[in-house]
Formats: structure tokens, sequence, C-alpha cells
């Protein structure tokens, strides 16, 4: 049986509060920066070119999480290591969270930019397509029944190939969204509190990752705990 | 000697102090200077009253009124998107450590009920 002395939330308690603080500077730090040092964008865009600084950011998360999901999804299925669909199971669900974060976020840049709260376009589709992958990979996981952890891994995997599509697409076709030519060309107050802005949502993004296997080992833990209990004819 | 030079020291201040009134008042807006480009837009507008209206339209507090419209629009959505973005990482962080929370209080349990059917 596995020894729950040293229980992961006990562990996992000093990153809570790292997490909490992180979050609390960056938005405080971030908002100061963002809304009163950095200056409003010359041209059409205007104010609503400030949403750049967290959706950029969040986007790259989006990106790095479902790296980090296929990647644990090929050593997963190479060697069948439970560590190993910790961490996929892990940042498949952090995957969604920015992902939904990127969608809201576009959505609310689309209306005053284009006019329209979303359009069809390439780059816009293809993130989409990506961020469905990763509810997908969820689903299968929560309803797929025996073997859905390997379904759901062969579903990351085909989200992390999709990535260089959807970091491209507005290179490959042509489209509304603002390419990733925008950022050299940004005034250097701009340009620093966007990799600010991105120093912090990746520690964060560690954090997070770093809880949420914590949360899945406990899980594993307990189904352990569960099956010696139904063993010893605690539960009927 | 002083009472002389003041009047002629006060003029002087009067005259330079009234000069760049009276150059403002004769010229209206920028300096007259030596331009084919000048000429040719003076032509122009002479040509058609439109377009002196519509550069004179320009300038007016309309377009600066939208501008700013437009700016307080478009904070609302800035305002929106950060606020959702907080909100969607706070309620991952709040279930997440919830969970946390409930399965540690359910392996305890188990523990304790494994080592009372051990003991008996």
């Amino acid at each position: 049986m596995t020894d729950t002395s040293s229980s992961s939330s006990s562990r996992s308690a000093p990153l809570f509060i790292g997490a909490a603080v992180a979050c609390i500077f960056g938005f405080g730090y971030t908002l100061s920066l963002i809304f009163y040092q950095t200056p409003l964008a010359a041209g059409p865009l205007y104010f609503n070119q400030k949403i750049f600084y967290y959706h950029v950011p969040c986007a790259f998360m989006l990106f790095l999480a479902v790296i980090v999901c296929g990647i644990a999804s090929i050593k997963y299925l190479r060697g069948r290591e439970q560590r190993w669909d910790d961490v996929s199971v892990a940042a498949a669900e952090i995957s969604v969270v920015f992902g939904t974060i990127v969608m809201v976020t576009g959505v609310l840049w689309a209306k005053p930019a284009w006019g329209k709260w979303w359009v069809w376009d390439a780059r816009l589709t293809s993130a989409l397509l990506l961020w469905m992958t990763m509810i997908a990979y969820q689903l299968v996981r929560k309803y797929g029944g025996a073997g859905a952890e390997r379904l759901a891994s062969g579903l990351g995997v085909f989200a992390m190939v999709n990535i260089p599509l959807v970091y491209s697409s507005t290179r490959l076709w042509k489209t509304n969204h603002p390419s990733a030519n925008t950022v050299p060309s940004l005034d250097p107050s701009m340009r620093a509190a966007l990799w600010f802005s991105v120093l912090l949502f990746t520690v964060f993004f560690i954090l997070l990752l770093r809880l949420r296997i914590n949360a899945r080992r406990d899980e594993r833990r307990l189904y352990e705990c569960r099956e010696m209990a139904l063993d010893a004819g605690i539960f009927e | 000697m002083t009472l002389r030079v003041f009047p002629i020291f006060a003029l002087v201040l009067l005259a330079l102090s009234a000069a760049p009134t009276t150059v403002s008042a004769q010229v209206k807006g920028p300096a007259p200077y030596a331009s084919e480009m000048r000429d040719q837009c003076i032509a122009e507008m002479e040509k058609d009253a439109r377009i002196l209206a519509a550069c004179e339209e320009s300038h007016s507090s309309k377009y600066q009124v939208q501008d700013a419209a437009r700016a307080v629009k478009d904070k609302q959505f800035v305002v929106a998107a950060y606020a959702a973005i907080w909100a969607v990482l706070a309620i991952f962080v709040v279930i997440m450590w919830l969970r946390q929370r409930k399965l540690s209080v359910e392996i305890t349990r188990l523990q304790g009920e494994l080592k009372k059917a051990a003991a008996e």
C-alpha cells in the first residue's frame, strides 16, 4: 500500500500559495504595465490592442500545454508508465483552460476590431479545432471506458501535430488575424510588457501542472485504497 | 538718467509684447512659405470650396468625440476580456483545490478503515 503520510495535499500547499501569489502579483503588476505604462497602439486598433498582452501569452500556454500533453502521451504509449499518463492528463486539462481563455479574449477582440464576433479564417478555425481536440480528450478520458487512456493519448499526439499548422496559418493562408511578425515591430515598452506577461503565465502554468499532477497521483492512490478495502471486505 | 531711460525701456517692452499678437492677427494658420505644393493646394481650394470645407471639418471636435467614444467602447471589451481571464483561472484553481481536499479526506478515511480492519 502506498504511504500517504506525506500526502500530496501537504506537499502541494506551498505550490498553491505560490500560484496564488503569482496570480495576485501578476494581476496587479501587469494591469499597471498594460493600462498605464504601455502606449496606445497607433491605427485602427487603438485601445483594443491591449487585449494582446494576455491573449498572446495564453495562446503560448495553450501550445505549451498541448506539446507537454503530446510528448507525455507518446511516452505513455511507448512504455505504459502511469507517471506519463498523469502528466498527459494534467497538461490536457490545463490546455482546455488556456484554450477557453484564448477563445473568449479572441472573440472579445474581434468584435471591436472587425465588427464581428467570429470569422471562419484559417487561424481561428485551426485554433478552434485544437481547443475542441483537447475537449474531446477530456470526454474520452471521462466516458471512454476501458482503454480510454490509449485513445486519449492518440488524441493528445494528434493535437500536438496540429500546433505548427495553427502557428503558421497566418503565413500559409490569407487571414484576418494579425501575423506573428507583429511582435518584433512593437514599441520596446509594449514588447517588454508582452514578454513579462509570457514569463508570468509560464510560471503559473508550471505551478498548475505540478498541482494537477499531484492531484492525479492522489486519485490513483485513492483507487488503490478502494481496491485494498474491497479485498479486505470493508466494502461489499 | 533713470527717468529718461524708463519711457524708452517701457516702449521697447510694449512693442515686443505686441509684436506676436499683431503677426498672429494678420496670418491664419502656419506662417507663409514658398512651396509648389502649397500653391497647388491653395489653387485647388479656390477651384472647389468643398475641399476647403472638408479640410476644415477634419479639424472639428466631432472626430475627437467619435475617437473618445470608440476608446471608451473598446475599453469595455478589454476590461471584459481581462475579467474573463482571471475568472476562468480563479475557477480552475478553486475547483482543483476543492478536488484535492476531497481526495485527501477520502484517502485518510479509507486508510483509517483499512487499519481498523487489519487490527480486527
